[in-house]
């Protein structure tokens, strides 16, 4: 059940790569919200691992953070083109 | 019965890793940005379910599966919004795709595509 947790983190890392030399703001918002939901599936294994609630709340909540984050960043994107 | 289930869910589990792992390798390979986005995010939904359907598997019937349960139908909502505003904004932006819409004509898609190439 751990090596998957170390998979992931190897997964994460490898994504990495476009979220440092991405050549637009958008390339490396595609690449934060791939890292964002694996670490959410990290939370969710350790939580099953360990039988410890809390860490399912803070996916939870992290995945609605990220959400909000990337909505209102990509609204700000788009209208700084319109003007 | 048990020793089946707790065999499914590992491969189910293995099976979102492989996923996810390609959803990476698209995001590393890809030229473009519209590509990145169809290779990146469907995948990597998919994957995140077929993972976290495996740990509701393996958990049984309990609090923490209701939780994930939750957890699967948040993803399976909020992923492909995020998606959408980043491809709107890259739209927004004037960013065109390198291979051409296909709502082109065949014979000028494929000299399109070529001549790009």
């Amino acid at each position: 059940m751990i090596i998957f947790i170390y998979i992931l983190i190897g997964i994460a890392i490898f994504s990495l790569y476009r979220l440092v030399i991405g050549p637009t703001i958008q390339n490396r918002l595609v690449a934060l919200s791939s890292i964002s939901v694996i670490f959410i599936v990290i939370l969710a294994i350790y939580s099953i691992q360990y039988r410890n609630m809390f860490f399912l709340d803070v996916s939870i909540a992290f995945l609605l953070l990220d959400f909000i984050g990337i909505i209102v960043f990509t609204k700000y994107l788009g209208k700084e083109e319109i003007k | 019965m048990n020793v089946v289930l707790e065999f499914f869910s590992y491969f189910i589990m293995s099976l979102g890793c492989i996923v996810m792992l390609f959803a990476a390798l698209g995001l590393y390979r890809f030229p473009d940005i519209y590509m990145r986005l169809h290779s990146s995010t469907k995948v990597n939904t998919g994957g995140a379910m077929v993972i976290l359907l495996g740990l509701v598997l393996r958990s049984g019937i309990s609090t923490l599966s209701a939780k994930i349960l939750v957890l699967i139908l948040l993803i399976f909502i909020l992923t492909p919004v995020i998606s959408h505003a980043i491809a709107r904004s890259a739209h927004l932006q004037g960013k065109t795709p390198i291979v051409p819409f296909a709502s082109y004509p065949k014979e000028e898609y494929e000299y399109e595509f070529l001549r790009r190439k």
